[in-house]
Formats: structure tokens, sequence, C-alpha cells
């Protein structure tokens, strides 16, 4: 537990130094912001493009369209900062031959790899809650339409964090395997977004770990339970892997 | 309630996003001419700092920077 609380501190200090937590509130908070305010000067910016009789019925947007605009960018932009913040957590380390001195010490292998799992965890769902919870406010003050209960941000938070469990997880057994940084991220990112191409399946989309993005346009659990079993279950063997990993690797 | 909101209103809104874009581009070219950088030229890290809003600067302090 010494090697776990040491290493997760040293993660903490590490996202200061390195800037990791300003790559992060980027990605996730800043489109909460971005997201509303551009969908509602888009009937603006296109006013001269478009007739205005048009232009209500191309660009009526409600606050949940607001939501959904920001978890679509969260995927596809989010995801890229998430990774890229995590992929050179453990290779870094490893060749740059850090981690040999606290080893010698006789820090334990799984801990570390732990440590850096909730470490990263930690981090993206604090920005993710404040990120949703900010996008929440600009849907319901910019939009008309029903608001967005806290209720269901609760339930998109919750849905997002466990598909972020997955995306960390993924990257941080890449990370293990790779030697470099980008090529660790690059890795990740490939398998996180096929898990949208499996979607494009029907019988394969319960099973995907993208499906719980695509359950935070309704936000029903029981439609999302399969692929939060999968999500967790996968995360898990991915966790193993990385550790067992970890802990063949000939350190110098 | 901001429903009919005109443009300059709308521009008032994205100012601390602007200021946040030109805060972060200015602190990474400061940083960008004391670092030592990976993968690509100074000029070339300067480039993508200023061109691409909010992504260039963060990727240039993920994966343009050797650690310390």
């Amino acid at each position: 537990m010494t090697t776990f609380k040491a290493y997760f501190k040293k993660e903490f200090i590490e996202g200061i130094r390195q800037y990791k937590y300003i790559a992060l509130a980027t990605g996730i908070i800043l489109f909460s912001i971005l997201d509303p305010i551009m969908l509602k000067l888009l009937p603006t910016f296109v006013s001269n493009k478009i007739p205005a009789n048009l232009i209500h019925k191309l660009f009526e947007f409600k606050t949940k369209d607001a939501l959904a605009n920001y978890i679509k960018d969260l995927f596809q932009i989010g995801t890229l900062f998430v990774i890229f913040t995590a992929a050179g957590s453990i290779n870094e380390e490893v060749y740059s031959q850090k981690i040999v001195f606290p080893l010698t010490k006789g820090a334990s292998k799984s801990q570390i790899v732990m440590a850096k799992f909730l470490h990263f965890l930690v981090a993206v769902c604090f920005f993710l809650f404040v990120g949703l919870f900010l996008n929440r406010y600009y849907a319901n003050l910019l939009f008309e339409g029903q608001k967005i209960a806290i209720s269901d941000t609760i339930l998109v938070y919750f849905l997002l964090c466990i598909y972020y469990l997955f995306v960390i997880s993924i990257t941080l057994l890449f990370s293990s395997f790779t030697k470099k940084n980008i090529s660790a991220g690059i890795l990740a990112c490939a398998a996180s977004f096929s898990t949208a191409l499996l979607s494009q399946f029907e019988k394969l989309k319960k099973f995907s770990p993208y499906n719980l993005i695509l359950l935070t346009n309704s936000v029903d659990l029981q439609d999302a339970k399969i692929a939060m079993l999968i999500t967790v279950f996968l995360t898990l063997i991915f966790l193993v892997t990385t550790i067992s990993r970890f802990n063949n690797l000939k350190l110098n | 309630m901001l429903g009919n909101m005109d443009i300059e209103e709308m521009l008032k809104l994205l100012t601390p996003v602007i200021v946040l874009q030109f805060v972060l581009m200015i602190f990474c070219l400061v940083k960008l001419k004391n670092d030592k950088v990976k993968y690509l030229p100074k000029w070339t890290w300067a480039l993508i700092i200023i061109i691409f809003n909010f992504v260039g600067p963060i990727v240039y302090l993920l994966l343009g920077r050797e650690r310390d």
C-alpha cells in the first residue's frame, strides 16, 4: 500500500509538472463551454448563405442537442487528449530508466500500475464532472425547450466515466508494450475508435464500449447493462495484462 | 434568459474562451523558447501552437517537449 500511496502522489506531482492537467482540462472542459455557444451562433454564421425560413427549420437546437454535441466532441477530441496524456506514463519511465530506483528499493510493480490507473481515472472523472455540469449550465441558459435535469447529467456522467475506464486501461496497456508514447497513443486511439466501428454492426453494438457513448442520448441504464459489464470486464483484463507485462519487462 | 441574443452579446460570452486560447498560446510559446523539443524543429512547433487553436498548444505540451 505504501507504493500505491507514494506513486499516486508522485503521479499527481508529475501531472502538474508535465502540464497533464492543463491538457485534460482543455480536452474535456473547453468543449463543454464552446459547443453550446457555437451551436447558438451557428444560425448567425450561416444566415447570409441560407434563406431565413430554412434556418429555423435546419438549426432549431434544443438543450439536449447541446449535450449531445458536447458528448460527440468529447468522444472525438476529448478521448485523444486523455489517451495522449496517459500514453507515456509507463514506457517513458521504463525506457528513461526512472523506474529502476523505486523498484530496487522494493516498490510493488502491480501497485505502481494501479496507482497510475487510478490517478488518471480520478483526474478524468473530475474534469468530466466539471465539464458536464458546465455544459448543462450553458445549454440550459442558451437554448429553449426542456431543461437538462441533474439526474440525467449524473447518468451521462456515470456512463462516460465507465467508458473512460476502458480508454485509460487500454492506453496503459499499450504504454507497457511500446517504447514511445506516440506509438502507444496511436495504438490506443485505433483501439478506442474501433469500438465505434464495432457499433455499426447491429448485433455487436450492445457489446461495444462505444455503446455507452451512444446510450448517453437515451440515458437508460437498463440498456447499458451489457455494455457496462463488458467494458468493466475488458478494463480488468487490460489491467491484469498491463501488470503482467510490467512484471516481465527487463529493466536495465 | 438569453434567447434573443445578438452576435455582439454572444462574442462577449466567447471572450473567456478567446482569452484562454491566447494565454495558452503565449504560455506555450514562452515554454517553447526555453524547452528542448522532440519530433519537430522549434519553428514548426511554434506554427502548430499559433495555427491550431487549443489543440496546437496541448499537442506541444504533451508530445513536443523533452521531459524535465
